[in-house]
């Protein structure tokens, strides 16, 4: 298992459109996507997780992903969040 | 079935008269139904179909709004669809009806609680309403359980719908779906998204009603008039009559209309003229185009300011008006910087309340006061020019001195975007706005030093008779024909011309038929616009020749009163050309 803490930079937050960006990805990966904060641990395959984790701009979360193409999946989900999910920005 | 009128601001014209549909309420059950045990793979079996046929209703009407309104309007349904086949809320549903023993339908109705308490704990507004999507998405594959039903009534049959609010998913939704014959809320306006939208599909819609939702049930006959912004509630047949009557005028005229929105802009003799639209969002270019709009005269950059908390970023400009840009290209778009200040002062401000705010520190007088604000606009605005097909235009100058400030303004924003390495067209025009008398009056003089000028008549002309025309007490005084405006106007169109320069005016008088026509006789080409006014003003200058207008404007020039004037042009053009100002009926109303 591979853990990575990251902060949402895009203004909007982890809101719908990028939920659905993030949830999109992370099924392409056959790893399992456990995204936490504040002490509360998501699915990160499951849009509903993620939007009720209530990760709003600047917020902190933990990626923890573990699985065989594990590197590849917190290499790519990294990216799109820092990307700040191609919001204009 | 009580009859009664309710008013309220007419968003998208038209006329409709159907049945009520209140926005459908969610149906959940209140009934703890349990099954027996060995039913219970027979239960998922029904929840499985239920899921299947929402998963397929829900990709046709993705699909349908995706080709209708595009991506932005359709990606909501992307995650519908996603929430569908979320793997806790379906592991959720199943342990209710494998463990718990329940019946779909209180399955659902539980597991649909449980996610309302949830979002309910979120304190961020914007994801906390996303459990709307959660109860739509859920409401769907409840009503699904029942595959043998004929068709719902709130899916087949045409209705009216009736709600408080409308959030734009909805709107997109339930507007595209072909059965909604007309929209009335309790809130909103002319700008909301719900409204254009309206418009965009032809819908007839009436908002600001403030209570419909309370004076209306399902099943009511109701006449919604988006015209005359009104909605009858259970109307009597003479009253019925009246409004089908209303409605085929109506009806006949638009289709008049749209035939003329596809027709060339020109004079009987030959001479040309370009409608533009006045808008105020990048998604109404199509309408526009759609009603015959060859540009955009005025894009008004205000709403952009209240649409947050916070005064909007460079990016939050740029990515508004490179969708203008890039939506009209090529045709051109002329954008206005923020013509703000006095009473309509901007929320994140605290602006001193002015004693006389129409007077007073507004528009340009803001921009060059707020020099940071102003910096962030003119740089999105040269960003989104890469298009080449954008014009800067500057609104209330007095005086020549804020020219000269505002190109200098403007060249420090291009040396900048330069060294930055960012890309803008280098030959954007620059406009200024003619609307206060004193700039009128040397016009002359500012043409020399822009690249086109656009008179902005409402203000010009109630600052230059000193009528606040919004003053019924004197409203009376406010008169477009007035002597005195049309050789101002005169004065204004004759120096561009000399100038070499274009000229516009986005004012009402663009969009009224005697004074269009009182317009191309002095001279004018452009006539900016409301959208929904350009089907009528081409078909008045179509059935006219500039000849003649040029010849009755000669005279009028000659003329005491506005009364005169307004009587001379009515006969004249009466006298040659008998049926250009035939409207086929009054509408629409201004």
């Amino acid at each position: 298992m591979i853990t990575k803490a990251v902060t949402i930079k895009n203004k909007l937050g982890l809101h719908a459109r990028a939920a659905v960006m993030l949830v999109n990805l992370a099924n392409r990966f056959e790893s399992s996507v456990k995204i936490e904060k504040d002490g509360s641990e998501i699915d990160g395959k499951s849009i509903l997780g993620i939007l009720t984790l209530a990760a709003t701009q600047r917020s902190q979360i933990t990626l923890r992903i573990s699985g065989r193409d594990e590197g590849l999946a917190m290499e790519a989900l990294v990216d799109l969040i820092e990307a700040r999910f191609q919001e204009e920005e | 079935m009580d009859y009664y009128r309710l008013r309220g601001t007419g968003v998208s014209p038209g006329i409709a008269i159907g049945e009520v549909r209140l926005t459908e309420k969610v149906v959940f059950s209140a009934r703890k139904e349990t099954i027996l045990a060995d039913k219970a793979s027979e239960e998922l079996e029904r929840l499985e179909a239920a899921l299947k046929r929402t998963r397929k209703q829900l990709v046709q009407i993705k699909e349908k709004i995706r080709i209708k309104l595009g991506e932005d309007h359709s990606f909501i349904f992307e995650a519908h669809l996603l929430i569908l086949k979320d793997k806790s809320l379906i592991l959720g549903l199943r342990t209710k009806i494998e463990e718990d023993l329940f019946r779909s339908e209180w399955a659902i109705t539980q597991v649909h609680n449980h996610y309302m308490t949830i979002f309910d704990s979120i304190s961020d507004d914007y994801l906390n309403q996303r459990k709307y999507d959660v109860t739509d998405v859920l409401s769907k594959v409840y009503l699904n359980l029942q595959p043998t039903d004929a068709p719902k009534r709130e899916d087949g049959t045409d209705s009216v719908l009736v709600a408080h609010d409308l959030l734009p998913s909805e709107a997109a939704s339930r507007l595209s779906r072909g059965n909604v014959l007309a929209v009335a809320l309790d809130v909103g306006g002319t700008t909301s998204h719900t409204a254009i939208l309206a418009r965009s599909l032809n819908i007839p819609a009436v908002m600001g009603l403030r209570d419909i939702t309370h004076n209306v049930k399902d099943g009511d006959t109701l006449i919604v008039d988006g015209i005359d912004g009104e909605v009858i509630i259970n109307p009597p047949l003479a009253i019925r009559r009246e409004f089908i009557g209303k409605k085929k005028k109506y009806d006949d005229y638009r289709q008049e209309l749209q035939k003329t929105a596809t027709l060339e802009a020109r004079t009987l003799d030959g001479v040309r003229f370009t409608p533009l639209a006045n808008i105020e969002l990048p998604e109404e270019v199509k309408v526009a185009q759609s009603m015959g709009a060859e540009g955009i005269g005025l894009f008004r950059s205000e709403f952009i300011y209240f649409q947050s908390a916070e005064l909007p970023g460079e990016e939050d400009h740029f990515r508004i008006y490179s969708q203008l840009a890039q939506q009209a290209a090529p045709l051109p778009v002329y954008i206005r910087t923020i013509d703000i200040g006095g009473e309509k002062a901007l929320p994140q401000m605290q602006i001193e309340k002015e004693p006389n705010p129409a007077l007073g520190l507004r528009a340009i007088r803001f921009s060059l006061r707020e020099r940071k604000i102003f910096r962030i606009q003119i740089r999105a605005i040269l960003r989104a020019s890469v298009t080449k097909n954008v014009s800067i235009l500057i609104p209330m100058i007095t005086e020549l001195e804020e020219v000269q400030e505002v190109k200098i303004l403007l060249r420090e924003a291009q040396d900048e975007l330069r060294q930055e390495g960012i890309a803008f067209d280098e030959n954007i025009p620059l406009g200024v706005m003619i609307e206060v008398p004193a700039a009128a009056a040397i016009t002359d003089k500012i043409a020399r030093e822009v690249d086109y000028l656009s008179i902005g008549t409402n203000d010009l002309i109630q600052y230059y008779l000193a009528v606040d025309r919004s003053n019924e007490l004197v409203s009376y005084l406010f008169k477009p024909l007035h002597p005195s405006v049309l050789r101002l106007l005169k004065f204004i169109i004759d120096s561009a011309r000399k100038a070499g320069k274009e000229v516009t005016v986005c004012g009402e008088m663009a969009a009224d038929p005697l004074s269009a026509i009182v317009l191309l006789g002095l001279g004018l080409k452009n006539f900016s616009m409301n959208p929904i006014f350009i089907p009528r003003i081409k078909r008045v200058l179509r059935s006219i020749e500039y000849g003649t207008a040029r010849k009755i404007v000669h005279r009028a020039l000659t003329l005491k009163t506005a009364q005169e004037i307004e009587e001379h042009i009515l006969e004249s053009v009466l006298v040659k050309h008998p049926t250009a100002l035939l409207m086929g009926g009054e509408y629409p109303s201004a």
